[in-house]
């Protein structure tokens, strides 16, 4: 009768009984606010920055968005090399802003190349040098049209 | 000192391009009687020096770096209207061929630099007299760079406040004023004392060929 009344519970047992369970509750859910890494390899793109001089515009801020999204996607400070790295996904039309607190900085969107294999690309347009000359050419020719008017008005 | 595309709000460009506008067209006045055959040649010479000089990056003291403006130069012997308009002209082909400064912050870099830079170097032309010459031309020519340097870093101090995310995000430049003003002014400060001793060598050999009573 003894062994019987053992598993009879009282009153005060099963409020003691529900508390336990609610601790065990609780805990079970606390569990899904840590935090985990899932380590594996991804393909990144590796944006570098650099000042006119070619000098790396580094540890400054920067905003990267999929083109025509609000909120960026990806933001920070580039790298001691001025550096951004992302991982692009499936997306491929960009805007990268990258802003120097001096008022340096940059406004650029562009496309990635669809092509998976890691082909590095820079920009290869005309030349910086080849730009200033062209940039003299128009001004004096700009003034050299000015020049012809006011001869021609003087005659 | 150029502001470059992607800085500034459309609340602020928009108004600076109808303002600019307006000193364009009052520049361009009677532009024909002011431009003759010797002030061409002078005018077109002076104009391309500002623009490379403008794109030669020199190192400043404390990691930094920055280039002359030539805004003195252009104003001590073109004056106010002529000085703004060659400016202006040097802004475009820098922001069209090399991303120097932007179409969009054109109108804030004109007024700023060429508007404002020319009417300091101008006034200070006006004011100087023989006996402290060389004081008022170079400190004209230092405050036609810092000015102007000020300006365009408290129009950029004040984009955070005019264009902002509903959490308060900035949607254009970032930083307020109390960051980019010394970020901007202090190397202006280097740059001023360079640009004032190139404007005296100038005004020197200007002097000397007549220029300047012209």
């Amino acid at each position: 009768m003894k062994f019987l009344q053992f598993f009879i519970l009282t009153m005060q047992n099963r409020i003691r009984l529900i508390f336990l369970f609610l601790i065990f509750t609780y805990s079970t859910s606390v569990y899904p606010h840590g935090a985990g890494i899932t380590i594996d390899r991804q393909e990144a793109q590796v944006i570098s920055i650099q000042h006119e001089d070619d000098t790396p515009l580094a540890d400054v801020d920067y905003e990267l968005s999929i083109a025509g999204e609000e909120w960026p996607y990806q933001s920070g400070r580039t790298d001691a090399r001025g550096r951004v790295v992302f991982i692009p996904g499936t997306e491929r039309r960009w805007r990268l802003r990258v802003f120097s607190a001096d008022g340096h900085g940059l406004d650029e969107r562009f496309e990635l190349d669809p092509d998976p294999l890691p082909h590095g690309h820079a920009d290869h347009g005309v030349s910086r040098i080849s730009k200033l000359v062209l940039g003299v050419g128009i001004l004096l020719s700009v003034f050299g049209i000015a020049l012809l008017f006011a001869r021609r008005s003087k005659r | 000192m150029h502001i470059p595309d992607g800085f500034i709000a459309p609340q602020c460009y928009l108004p600076a391009y109808l303002v600019a506008g307006g000193f364009w067209v009052w520049a361009s006045r009677d532009l024909r009687q002011r431009l003759d055959e010797e002030t061409i040649p002078r005018l077109a010479v002076i104009t391309a020096l500002a623009y490379v000089a403008g794109l030669i990056m020199l190192p400043i003291p404390g990691g930094s770096s920055g280039h002359l403006v030539g805004i003195g130069i252009l104003g001590m012997l073109f004056g106010i209207r002529l000085a703004f308009l060659a400016y202006s002209l040097v802004l475009l082909l820098q922001a069209l061929l090399f991303g120097a400064g932007g179409i969009t912050a054109l109108p804030v870099n004109a007024l700023a630099v060429g508007l404002v830079g020319a009417s300091v170097m101008t006034l200070s032309m006006r004011w100087q007299n023989q006996r402290y010459a060389v004081f008022y031309l170079t400190t004209g020519a230092f405050l036609a760079v810092v000015i102007p340097a000020l300006l365009v870093a408290l129009v950029l101090g004040l984009q955070p406040a005019i264009a902002h995310r509903e959490d308060g995000t900035p949607l254009f430049f970032p930083f307020g004023p109390e960051v980019v003003v010394p970020a901007i002014l202090l190397p202006h400060l280097v740059i001023g004392v360079v640009e004032a001793l190139l404007t005296l060598a100038v005004w020197r050999y200007a002097k000397r060929r007549g220029w300047l009573n012209a």
